[in-house]
């Protein structure tokens, strides 16, 4: 039986965005792009294995190469998320930025 | 006497608010009035792994090409010498270069500070070049695979680029 790449995709994206809750729209289209690649990857590697293409050793060697790339992904996801936070903080510090030197009367800040 | 009371309670106030807003200032000092989360974007390191992309790319291509030519090759001997072109041997220096290059690359990424999620990618970078090394010293099963190796460097590649060019701030990619 194939496997069924979009279920997948769904499935994972699904997991990812309870992990990623408060930031998720930021990284959305990014982490959907690169997790339906790697499940046709993974796709790929199940037909050449069910083919005879490949041995069971190869495939399973090919398939923690995808793995591996994958944490990069995350981590790209990671990255990107922390950036949206960082700049949300930032941005709330440059208010009381303003109030500060507004209350002092000079640019304090 | 309430007039009184009422001046000092004003006074009070006053130096409440002037300790409040020393405090935050102070807060906002310490912080270097912003903050960093993730580390600053590195030229160096986003030449250095495009670089290292542009290398994969025609390596996997030139085995690539190399493999389909010895299944259709014609005779033993153009089979053979097209074999060895192939052989783990014969690219070795490829890996060699590849992670003396990529090892710098971490080293740069490991003293900048806040950066553990591009050294864990250039990690993992490392991973995937590992598995391709491995099919390689055992020796290439069928064509397909070169498209797959393709695609897990791709997706590394993509991943630790697409982190870096966040860190330009204000540039959501």
């Amino acid at each position: 039986m194939p496997i069924d790449v979009s279920q997948i995709v769904t499935q994972m994206l699904g997991k990812a965005a309870q992990v990623f809750a408060e930031n998720w729209d930021d990284v959305k289209d990014y982490a959907s792009q690169e997790f339906t690649d790697f499940s046709n990857s993974i796709r790929r590697i199940d037909e050449m294995y069910s083919q005879g293409k490949i041995t069971e050793s190869r495939a399973k060697s090919l398939v923690q190469m995808q793995k591996d790339s994958m944490i990069a992904v995350l981590a790209a996801i990671k990255g990107i998320e922390l950036l949206t936070v960082e700049e949300a903080i930032n941005a709330a510090i440059s208010v009381v930025r303003e109030a500060v030197n507004k209350a002092i009367g000079f640019a304090l800040l | 006497m309430g007039g009184f009371k009422m001046k000092i309670l004003m006074r009070h106030n006053k130096s409440k608010q002037v300790i409040a807003v020393m405090g935050v200032a102070l807060l906002l000092f310490s912080l270097g009035c912003s903050i960093r989360m993730v580390s600053e974007y590195d030229p160096t390191l986003d030449r250095g792994v495009t670089e290292l992309n542009q290398r994969t790319e025609k390596f996997i291509t030139s085995l690539e090409k190399t493999y389909i030519k010895m299944k259709t090759a014609k005779n033993d001997a153009q089979r053979q010498e097209l074999q060895k072109k192939l052989s783990y041997a014969a690219n070795e220096e490829f890996y060699d270069d590849f992670r003396a290059d990529l090892q710098v690359l971490i080293i740069r990424a490991e003293i900048t500070p806040q950066n553990q999620l591009t050294v864990n990618q250039l990690k993992a970078l490392g991973k995937v070049l590992d598995g391709m090394e491995r099919q390689q010293k055992e020796g290439f099963q069928d064509v397909g695979e070169f498209e797959l190796d393709r695609q897990a460097f791709n997706r590394t590649f993509r991943a630790i680029l697409k982190l870096e060019i966040a860190k330009k701030r204000g540039e959501k990619s």
